[in-house]
């Protein structure tokens, strides 16, 4: 990518993780701020340290993004931030929830939901594509294995993920999350090119 | 009075698509969080000489250069390296791990059934280059970490928040 296409890749996903973080923030009747965003290019072989560990225990919300080309979403949470998030969205005092059940898995499901189609909405509307997201999976596993679901597809076609990260944090209460935007290099194109074409 | 041991294990952590063939005793390979990924662990007891590959991808595709982050690439890979440090094909036995799935069979986007087709690619490519495989803790829909013991060919294979047993 030249300059000016991290520029437009940058202004995309800052208007799709504002326009997630608005929804979420509504949907919770908080402000969730986000504290740290950033966009990388790292080897696919090291996408398992993106929780800091391939072993790490995570909580994963995970969508697909298909319509003009294919992408992947990816919330992932320290166990006991994603309890936090569940107390938060069921609206119920913090240290609640203790484990997933069925009702849980689906309120986090839902946050997946929100997140990932405010996003791919901002998206479509700066660019004109149709990008959909898939239901949300939820997932308690080691970081890694939840990860190799996009490794193994992006390794495909390309040695490099494309990864836009933001941390985000419910300042009423002590609880923060990843979301992870990594697009095929097919989708990242088509973005790219509704530059030259505007 | 106990005297402690002055050598110590060194961990080698492999990425996705890394291998890794040694004859050092105390080294351990590792492939931490496999999810669709299939660890394959090569041994020679006699020689003592492992190899280990961290297996992304069924088959290269065409015109593709031989990785091992491909299985039927990986393993002609792993069995030319541990034969220059003296294994022997004939003494050659494989253990495999990982190969989940992890978002079930449902998937619309490219890679389905990964680690089915992970397992399967693996396991044939193993039986076609003539090796044994003398152990596979595969497929479910549970993330695993394989850790290769080279001085003894131990493979311990562990779950999220589990104990690990031994392959």
């Amino acid at each position: 990518m030249n300059d000016q296409e991290i520029a437009f890749w940058a202004e995309l996903v800052n208007k799709g993780t504002n326009n997630a973080m608005n929804n979420l923030s509504q949907m919770v009747g908080q402000d969730i701020q986000v504290t740290s965003f950033g966009l990388r290019q790292i080897p696919v072989a090291e996408t398992s340290q993106l929780m800091g560990g391939a072993d790490v225990e995570a909580i994963g919300i995970y969508l697909t993004v298909s319509g003009s080309a294919d992408g992947h979403i990816m919330l992932m949470y320290d166990p006991r931030m994603a309890y936090g998030f569940v107390d938060l969205l069921m609206g119920q005092p913090e240290g609640t929830t203790e484990a997933l059940g069925e009702m849980e898995s689906s309120a986090l499901g839902e946050l997946g939901n929100i997140m990932g189609s405010s996003f791919l909405n901002a998206l479509a509307d700066a660019t004109g594509l149709t990008l959909m997201p898939s239901p949300p999976h939820v997932m308690t596993d080691m970081a890694g294995a939840l990860l190799d679901i996009i490794a193994a597809d992006i390794l495909q076609t390309q040695d490099d993920a494309f990864v836009a990260e933001a941390t985000y944090q419910a300042p009423g209460r002590n609880i923060s999350g990843m979301f992870f935007v990594i697009p095929t290099q097919n989708l990242l194109q088509v973005l790219l090119d509704t530059r030259t074409a505007a | 009075m106990t005297v402690q041991s002055a050598t110590q294990r060194t961990d080698v952590v492999l990425g996705l698509g890394q291998m890794r063939v040694t004859n050092e005793a105390e080294t351990t390979l590792v492939c931490l969080g496999l999810g669709s990924c299939v660890a394959v662990c090569a041994y020679d007891p006699i020689a003592k000489v492992a190899g280990m590959a961290h297996v992304v991808l069924p088959a290269s595709s065409n015109g593709a250069e031989a990785h091992p982050k491909f299985a039927d690439a990986a393993i002609p890979i792993i069995i030319e390296q541990m034969q220059e440090l003296g294994a022997l094909k004939v003494r050659m036995v494989v253990k495999i791990a990982g190969g989940a799935q992890m978002v079930g069979n449902n998937s619309t986007i490219g890679v389905m059934n990964i680690g089915d087709r992970n397992v399967e690619a693996v396991t044939d490519a193993v039986r076609q280059h003539g090796l044994k495989l003398q152990a596979a803790d595969t497929g479910g829909n549970h993330g695993r970490t394989a850790r290769f013991l080279v001085g003894s060919g131990t493979v311990l294979v562990s779950q999220a928040g589990g104990a690990s047993h031994e392959l």
